[in-house]
């Protein structure tokens, strides 16, 4: 390790976790935090100590994004917990600083990382996976570890990724030939589920200033999140316009293997088997979170960060009275300047008063508020995931179908094609069914009606088409299981942090507060009796 | 309220006291285009010059700014307090039948009487007695006050001609000067003073709205997320309470300002009174230099005309008057001439003086009214803050439980 002690910083963040949480006991007696950061010796990064069952390691921003960037890669159904980001381009142009010497960035960045990784342990897949382990314990350096692991390519789509990455798959051979989806897709008849964009019910910011308006006093970390509107989970769903927010989901009907006539737009609920009450649930409650999240990004925060911003600012002025009442001392008689000098400090104090609640304000309460915001977008995206595969299944399905009616057709009239061509109506039909709704899809047919001519589609391929695709439809409804399987436990972690977390934030708004209103109180009680001394004593 | 007592000023306690009071506002003749708010002053006295010991009267805020112009041209060498501003933005606006409006005005107007009342010189006006219980003050103004302001002293008349409004003084800083620049630093550092307080009341303000912006929130934050169970129910409450205080703090902060700025004008009051004094002095000065330029020309007449070539002699010649009897004519006027100055002298030295004795008097007493409602302005913002936090601190620790 080539950590050298030059410059050290020493920073105390808060310390143990006293969370309560439902179910997962092993995690939650678990203390770990970041008890310092340190620069390294070349001074050109920071590294932060983790600490652990009193054993500590170092470890720098980029190894806890390698961190983050592994689980999802090996976990892509999973609630991953966020890291806070890099700073944005737009704040680093407001206030260039390098993060490495910013002691209030410093410090903002050891409380997230905590936060963290004390939500990881939490997490029932992460706390018991073994390169976490390594990560919070072994001393070995994290390229070391990581160089050591077997990665594929890092560009691979997580739909070709198993859900779980640490069990051995038997799949593997068939990963990398499963279709792709899109989330947007509009399917065939028979049955997609139905999900329901986030209409404009959800109010749209008021007078609240963007997060990225300017900001007199420090300046608040914002992460790319934060900037950019929430694009892509609410286009994950499609949009029918006539459906209002709480009407219930569609459940896809599985029963039906023909090409039944049903209108992609019908809803019907079937809660014949458990999995699909699930799914239900998962739909629903898939709109909750991302209803909370928009709330959270466009309303609670920031209506918070301009209270920010207003005590911030009362600082200032504060403590500007405060020296004009000082200034006029010096015009006045003694006896009046006194009062004037008593009142001066009383408006400092209470200046100094302001800077500390929105200190404790923005740590405690704004940060674990962006935090809160993150998670629930990095919710947002495992659920998206898992809807995600069940369109791949449902596709898979679909395309079964297609390629069974077609074998059918092929056999009830073998005497109409002598040769192994197919006509061009069923030629076109397999090319709508290969075509997928992918653009892989499209090009690989494109290359193959290049290349191959009319020669490209035959009997032989048609069926080893339809064995492929149910092997595909194998992996895909195994899969499907394991997610549902995750569901419950997942969604517990998330309501769990979450919960905890405001939780956390309403009792750190009480005792800012409460304290700041305390001591201002005591300190102006004290300006009151000595400006009656004062004019007692004349 | 001023009291007609003070340590400061060792003055012989009068046995005699007025206390007027202004309340009561009320709106008149609403609807027609006379329309306006009319206060009560309530006067308990048991001064001779008085009809009555008590008296009651309603007037309207242009009988006080009538009030105020008779009594700022009759008596040249006060200091008379300043009414609060007309406030023309509020007359546009329509504003000025607010509440709060008309509240601060019936207390700024308070403070002007009492002001008035508590002054040696102003209280025993009659025109001021006559606005605190002639019933009829109105007819009182035509026909008694207005032919007397359109008159004008002697001395006037005489500075009139001398006035050289840009000639400076001589050079000697006086008490005056100091007293000047001390008026003028203090204007200063109170506007100061004024502008952060404002800039606290705006920012109280935005921290209101903010307050009930974020308790809103939270409040939605609630109904929102059914599965997280939240106690945000307490939080809300409080949130909006904080909020609510702050509109009072605001309210409270927004009368201490007033305060201020009253001081504020009087010291202006104050300054131009001492520009007065200036004016006056310098029309001394003048009369005096003329007197001086006067008896030159006596010296040099009655020493025997100008030596070698001078016009008049040669003009005496040609028109055949004699030499001496017009040299013996002009110095007779040049006489006559110097005794009128010099007796205009005398007797503008007296009133001089006595004014600058009065100037001396307005400081002291401008000091004593600075002093005191800046005390009780520091007083009362020791106390409201004091209320503001209690009652936040209540709040909270109720919402707690």
């Amino acid at each position: 390790m080539d950590v050298l002690k030059e410059g050290v910083y020493k920073e105390r963040s808060s310390l143990e976790s006293h969370e309560t949480s439902e179910g997962l006991d092993r995690g939650a007696n678990t203390k770990i935090a970041i008890v310092s950061t340190v620069t390294s010796s070349d001074g050109s990064y920071v590294e932060y100590e983790v600490a652990h069952k009193k054993r500590s390691v170092w470890r720098r921003y980029s190894d806890f994004e390698s961190l983050v960037k592994l689980m999802h890669r090996r976990y892509p159904a999973a609630i991953v917990p966020p890291i806070p980001g890099k700073q944005s381009l737009l704040s680093y142009a407001k206030n260039p600083r390098k993060a490495k010497n910013d002691a209030d960035f410093l410090g903002f960045r050891s409380r997230m990382l905590e936060l963290f990784l004390r939500q990881c342990f939490l997490h029932p897949l992460i706390r018991v996976d073994s390169d976490f382990d390594k990560f919070i314990n072994s001393s070995v350096s994290w390229n070391v570890i990581i160089s050591s692991m077997n990665l594929p390519k890092d560009s691979t789509d997580p739909l070709r990724l198993p859900p779980i990455g640490t069990e051995p798959d038997p799949f593997a051979h068939l990963r990398s030939s499963m279709p792709l989806v899109m989330s947007n897709a509009i399917s065939p008849p028979s049955s997609i589920s139905q999900k329901q964009k986030v209409s404009s019910q959800t109010a749209r910011p008021t007078s609240n200033p963007s997060t990225t308006s300017s900001i007199d006093g420090p300046v608040y970390p914002e992460s790319e999140d934060e900037v950019k509107h929430p694009p892509t989970s609410s286009e994950a769903f499609t949009t029918h316009e006539s459906d209002d927010n709480n009407s219930s989901a569609s459940i896809q009907d599985r029963s039906s293997y023909l090409p039944s006539a049903i209108d992609g737009l019908s809803i019907t609920s079937n809660p014949q088997d458990t999995n699909r009450s699930e799914t239900k649930d998962l739909t629903s409650y898939t709109n909750e979170v991302i209803l909370c999240r928009k709330f959270l990004h466009h309303n609670l925060s920031p209506s918070i960060h301009s209270t920010l911003n207003g005590i911030s600012k009362m600082e200032s002025s504060l403590s500007k009275l405060g020296s004009a009442f000082h200034s006029l001392t010096a015009l006045n008689e003694i006896h009046l300047a006194n009062h004037l000098q008593v009142i001066a400090n009383a408006f400092e104090f209470s200046g100094m008063y302001a800077k500390e609640l929105e200190q404790e304000f923005n740590s405690a309460v704004y940060e674990k508020l962006i935090q809160s915001m993150q998670l629930a977008r990095s919710a947002v995206r495992a659920l998206k995931y898992k809807n995600l595969k069940i369109q791949q299944r449902d596709f898979l399905q679909d395309q079964l179908v297609h390629s069974s009616s077609f074998n059918s057709l092929e056999s009830s009239s073998p005497s109409a094609q002598p040769s192994n061509r197919l006509n061009s109506i069923q030629r076109a039909m397999i090319s709508q069914a290969k075509k997928g709704y992918t653009i892989f899809g499209r090009l690989q047919n494109a290359i193959y009606d290049f290349v191959d001519g009319e020669t490209s589609i035959s009997k032989e391929t048609l069926q080893e088409h339809t064995k492929t695709i149910e092997n595909q439809l194998n992996v895909a409804n195994q899969d499907c299981q394991t997610i549902d399987k995750l569901i419950d436990e997942e969604l517990e972690f998330y309501k769990a942090c979450q919960s905890t977390q405001l939780k956390e934030i309403v009792n750190a708004v009480h005792a800012s507060i409460s304290k700041w209103a305390q001591s201002n109180l005591q300190r102006w009680l004290r300006t009151r009796e000595e400006l009656e001394q004062l004019s007692r004593s004349i | 309220m001023l009291s007609s007592t003070n340590s400061e000023n060792p003055a012989p306690i009068s046995t005699s006291f007025l206390e007027c009071s202004v309340t009561e506002p009320r709106k008149e003749l609403q609807g027609s285009r006379d329309a306006h708010v009319s206060y009560l002053i309530i006067t308990k006295t048991n001064s001779p010059l008085f009809t009555r010991p008590e008296c009651k009267v309603r007037r309207r805020f242009s009988d006080f700014v009538k009030l105020q112009e008779i009594l700022s041209r009759l008596n040249e060498d006060c200091v008379v307090p300043p009414l609060p501003a007309k406030h023309k933005l509020e007359y546009i606006k329509g504003n000025r039948f607010s509440d709060n409006f008309i509240y601060r005005r019936a207390s700024l107007l308070n403070r002007y009487i009492t002001r008035c009342a508590f002054h040696p010189v102003l209280h025993r006006s009659p025109h001021f007695i006559a606005f605190l219980e002639n019933p009829n003050w109105n007819n009182y103004v035509r026909y008694f006050i207005q032919p007397k302001l359109n008159t004008t002293s002697k001395l006037d008349e005489f500075s009139d001609s001398l006035l050289n409004a840009f000639s400076k003084l001589k050079e000697e800083p006086t008490e005056f000067d100091i007293q000047r620049d001390h008026v003028q630093q203090f204007m200063l550092g109170i506007s100061n003073l004024e502008t952060s307080i404002q800039r606290i009341v705006r920012l109280e303000k935005t921290l209101e709205t903010d307050y009930e912006d974020v308790s809103a929130q939270f409040d939605r934050l609630a109904s929102l997320d059914q599965t997280l169970e939240i106690p945000v129910e307490s939080i809300h409450q409080a949130l909006q309470k904080t909020g609510e205080e702050y509109s009072f703090l605001i309210e409270k902060l927004t009368l201490l300002l007033d305060t201020i700025k009253d001081v504020q004008s009087y010291a202006q009051s104050l300054k131009e009174l001492l520009k007065r004094r200036d004016q006056k002095q310098q029309d001394v000065e003048a009369l005096q230099e003329y007197s001086s330029k006067l008896s030159l020309e006596r010296d040099k007449i009655s020493s025997g005309g100008s030596n070698g070539f001078s016009f008049s002699k040669t003009f005496d010649d040609l028109r055949g008057v004699d030499h001496n009897d017009s040299r013996l004519k002009r110095l007779e006027q040049v006489q006559s001439e110097l005794q009128a100055v010099e007796q205009a002298i005398q007797e503008a030295s007296i009133v001089h003086e006595a004014f600058n004795q009065r100037v001396r008097e307005e400081s002291k007493l401008f000091d004593n009214v600075r002093q005191s409602e800046m005390l009780s302005a520091i007083n009362d913002y020791a106390n409201v803050h004091v209320e503001f936090f209690t009652n936040i601190r209540e709040l909270w620790l109720h919402a707690k439980q």
